[in-house]
């Protein structure tokens, strides 16, 4: 069967019984989503399924045909990071990082429905993603710092100010050169949803 | 300067160390250059050594261990044993090194935790890394500094005064293809700069490229599935189907695996239930306290007995590892926080010598106290031995919940007394099973009993974040806010009476000045308390409905000495907080008929987004006088008490229970 995965069509074998997340690493080498607990509880195998997140460890292989999926691996485009890639690691938004793949791309398909969520909006949407190191103020930051680039590079007002945690100064730094960079879209990403992630990653799911 | 007069070893002139194999023969490898190599002595005098199985008081040779080297054309790399968990020693280590070379961090290479290169560590825990590695750190680098400063000298013909390690890094050939070795010198390492610098390697891990041991691929290799029991107290008694049955071990390895065709018969014995827990930890106490402390006399007295749960690390990254055979070699790559520690678990398992074994541990996703076993490492080598190809092992989180071990429960009775005047007079404390960290009392009291007294464990336990001491604070913690009550004063105010130590006061004053306690809603505790060289102070404002508990505000404020890195630090703290919150108010750990009831995330509960509170602040007490302390665990033992004193200010009733929320 074939499986469109971060813009390339891959073949992968036929196997009813097995989960997205066990061909992505086992058989395809995508080691971006991981493994935590296998039921869909934690998020770290999430991957965007059409551009909506989805628990890959939960999702039959066979169930997601020909719609796309984007991994942790293809939201870099060409050396240049996703601005919630780079938003990460300018507010130091991890710690052993194993949450981590899954945390942006939950944070991703958020910011593709909700280009300037809320604090509370963040909470929400990503509360079904478990960092056990804790670093989950840190993370509602760097959702809010790559909405609040995303804004300035629009010239919209802004409608939030600029996260004011004690991590400005590792941004300012940082903050320079990611102004130049455009706001990719991961490639797969085609179809916007209002729908929660909760229920459309169960809907995937079963 | 004499303390750095060469002392310089050509390693082709025999030395008069023994190298411990050729595996040291770091130049082979590394091509020419400058090591600066530590001996065996001074690695004990650090607290880094201690391995030496057998030694049996005999004189051994004097073994050497390379922890830095300069390259000839200036790469500097080093080494340690000890990993990287997500606590940022990658990032910590190497300011440390840079710091004393007044090198870019970004130059420099930290070569960690391969038991083959690195040099004997005991394992990575107990806060050590800053207080002891970063130090010896310090010094190899300062000794290769000013070695370079001398060589620079030397070949610029000047005085060394007027030369730089910056003028000698930038010296192309300034080794001029020599392979020089220096053992470290005696210098005073300087103090850390403070400095906030980002995570090393921070983009493999946004970018997904890291491969953690769970991602590893071997070529031909397999996957393993190991036979688990079907209850705690559960014997195997016959088994077949398995690649390998060995004793108490099953097993099988395949492209796929499964265990369907394994048939296994067991023989199950009785095993306690949790909700028996508290009658089994006194029941079976191997040591009973002594003659209790006389109250009688005194004023006022409260006694009082806190039950504390067991609770479950769940490091994102469940135990894995990869194992593989060569004809005379076992490589082994695996999530350990004790690399050399599971180099002897695996000689012991196999008999074969330990310089037959190289374990390797890739940065790996967390521990928390949890990963310092190798059991995962020991099953993948056992399958791929039988196998005759590499196997990976990854546990279930079932596997993780029911057979890692926990953070061991306790049972914790406190007496105390105190005066009219609001001073406590005496202090008994036994902590039954859940440990002896931080159980000293830092307040001063002139008769104190302290003790702890070993239990069975119906669970396997072991070490977490902080370990006792988060149990120990809480009962004591709690304790004196009743204390406070009972003699009608401001628990700040009680507890900076009864509080000698300069550290402690401050940390309270600092966090206290932070959460604006002056002015504080009647919702609000404190605690403070000490562990692992670092004092901690927490205060907490919370509201309550339907019985619920929701910190509104969580202020931490630390004091471990000289800050190495604002930012890492304050992650940490955060990050303690965030776990601190679970196991105060919701983790814990349940079993009942040798089941564990409580063995996957749907049935668990942790922390989440949503458990955050919506003010959390860490404040830094930066004692650049001090030496710095490790701070990985130390600030969550503030927490839970914290959270139950605000409990107690706002019900009037006191929970002497830990999860607070746990269902009765």
């Amino acid at each position: 069967m074939d499986l469109r995965i971060n813009g390339k069509v891959l073949q992968v074998n036929d196997a009813p019984d097995r989960s997205l997340l066990s061909v992505l690493r086992d058989e395809l080498d995508l080691t971006g989503a991981k493994y935590g607990c296998g039921e869909g509880q934690c998020g770290a195998c999430t991957v965007l399924i059409d551009g909506v997140a989805a628990r890959s460890c939960i999702t039959p292989v066979t169930t997601v045909g020909s719609r796309a999926i984007t991994t942790i691996e293809g939201l870099e485009q060409n050396g240049r990071l996703h601005p919630l890639q780079q938003a990460f690691l300018d507010a130091d938004a991890l710690q052993c990082g194993y949450c981590t793949p899954g945390m942006i791309l939950s944070g991703a398909a958020l910011l593709k429905r909700n280009p300037d969520p809320a604090p509370a909006d963040i909470v929400r949407a990503m509360n079904g993603n478990v960092c056990r190191c804790g670093t989950y103020p840190r993370i509602i930051e760097a959702v809010r710092l790559a909405a609040n680039r995303k804004q300035q590079l629009d010239g919209a007002p802004r409608q939030r100010s600029e996260p004011s945690n004690n991590q400005a100064r590792a941004w300012s730094d940082s903050k320079q050169q990611t102004q130049e960079q455009e706001w990719d879209e991961a490639p797969a990403s085609s179809k916007p949803t209002s729908e929660p992630i909760s229920s459309s990653q169960r809907k995937d799911a079963r | 300067m004499t303390p750095f007069e060469p002392e310089r070893y050509e390693l082709t002139a025999a030395p008069s160390y023994h190298f411990e194999s050729n595996r040291r023969d770091f130049f082979k490898w590394l091509g020419g250059g400058l090591l600066v190599v530590l001996a065996h002595s001074d690695a004990q005098e650090s607290g880094q050594g201690g391995r030496r199985r057998g030694a049996g008081g005999q004189r051994q040779p004097r073994e050497l261990s390379a922890w830095l080297h300069i390259a000839d054309d200036g790469r500097i790399t080093f080494f340690t044993g000890k990993v990287e968990v997500g606590q940022n020693s990658r990032t910590s280590l190497t300011q440390a090194v840079a710091e004393e070379l007044h090198a870019q961090p970004a130059s420099i290479q930290l070569l960690m935790a391969d038991t083959d290169i690195v040099p004997f560590d005991m394992g990575t825990f107990g806060s050590l890394t800053t207080p002891q590695m970063a130090p010896l750190m310090r010094r190899a680098a300062a000794t290769a500094r000013e070695w370079m400063i001398d060589l620079a000298a030397e070949n610029l013909h000047r005085d060394r005064s007027q030369v730089t390690v910056e003028d000698a890094l930038a010296i192309p050939g300034l080794l001029k293809g020599k392979a020089l070795v220096r053992t470290v010198g005696d210098v005073q390492p300087s103090k850390p700069k403070c400095e906030s610098i980002a995570k090393i390697g921070g983009r493999d891990f946004v970018t997904g490229a890291h491969k953690y041991t769970s991602d590893l691929k071997r070529p031909g290799m397999l996957h393993g599935k190991v036979l688990r029991a079907p209850a705690y107290n559960a014997t195997l008694t016959s088994v077949t189907g398995a690649l390998v049955h060995d004793g108490q071990f099953a097993g099988v390895a395949a492209e796929h695996p499964s265990l369907e065709a394994v048939k296994a018969d067991w023989k199950i014995e009785p095993h306690p239930s949790s909700k028996d827990l508290p009658a089994h930890l006194r029941a079976t106490a191997k040591t009973q306290p002594k003659k209790p402390l006389d109250l009688e006399a005194a004023p006022h007295k409260l006694e009082a007995t806190y039950d504390i749960a067991y609770i479950a690390h769940i490091p994102l990254e469940p135990r894995a590892a990869v194992a593989q055979w060569t004809a005379n070699k076992l490589t082994v790559w695996t999530g350990t926080q004790r690399p050399f520690g599971v180099r002897t678990e695996l000689a012991e398992a196999f008999q074969i010598p330990e310089n037959q074994i190289r374990v390797i541990v890739p940065d790996t996703g967390s521990g928390y106290g949890g990963k310092h076993t190798g059991e995962c490492a020991v099953e993948a080598a056992r399958l791929a031995k039988a196998a005759g190809k590499p196997v990976k092992v990854v546990w279930t989180r079932q596997e993780e919940f029911t057979w890692a071990y926990w953070r061991p429960a306790g049972i914790i009775d406190v007496r105390a007394s105190l005066s009219d005047e609001g001073l406590i007079t005496a202090w008994e404390f036994h902590n039954y099973l859940s440990g002896s960290s931080g159980i000293a009392c830092p307040y001063a009291v002139e008769t104190k009993q302290i003790e702890f007294h070993a239990t069975d464990s119906p669970l396997r336990s072991g070490s977490y974040r902080g370990l006792a001491a988060t149990a120990n604070n809480f009962a004591r913690e709690s304790h004196i806010d009743d204390l406070a009550a009972i003699a009608k004063m401001d628990p700040l105010e009680f507890r900076l009476k009864n509080l000698k130590d300069d550290r402690m006061k401050g940390v309270l004053t600092a966090a206290a000045g932070r959460f604006g306690w002056d002015k504080r809603k009647r919702t609000s505790g404190i605690s403070c308390g000490f562990e692992k060289n670092g004092y901690v102070a927490t205060c907490a404002e919370i509201t309550m409905q339907n019985g619920r508990v929701k910190i509104e505000r969580l202020i931490t404020a630390f004091d471990c000495g000289a800050v190495v890195n604002p930012l890492h630090l304050k992650n940490q703290i955060e990050g303690a907080m965030v776990q601190g919150v679970g196991g105060a108010l919701f983790e814990h750990g349940e079993f009942e008929n040798g089941k564990l009831l409580t063995d996957r995330l749907s049935k668990y509960r942790v922390p989440r987004f949503t458990d955050v509170p919506p003010v959390m602040e860490a404040v830094l007490v930066d004692r650049k006088d001090i030496p710095s302390a490790g701070a990985g665990e130390t600030p969550i033992i503030g927490v839970a008490p914290a959270i139950g004193n605000a409990i107690f200010a706002v019900t009037g009733e006191r929970r002497r229970h830990m999860p607070l929320e746990r269902p009765s």
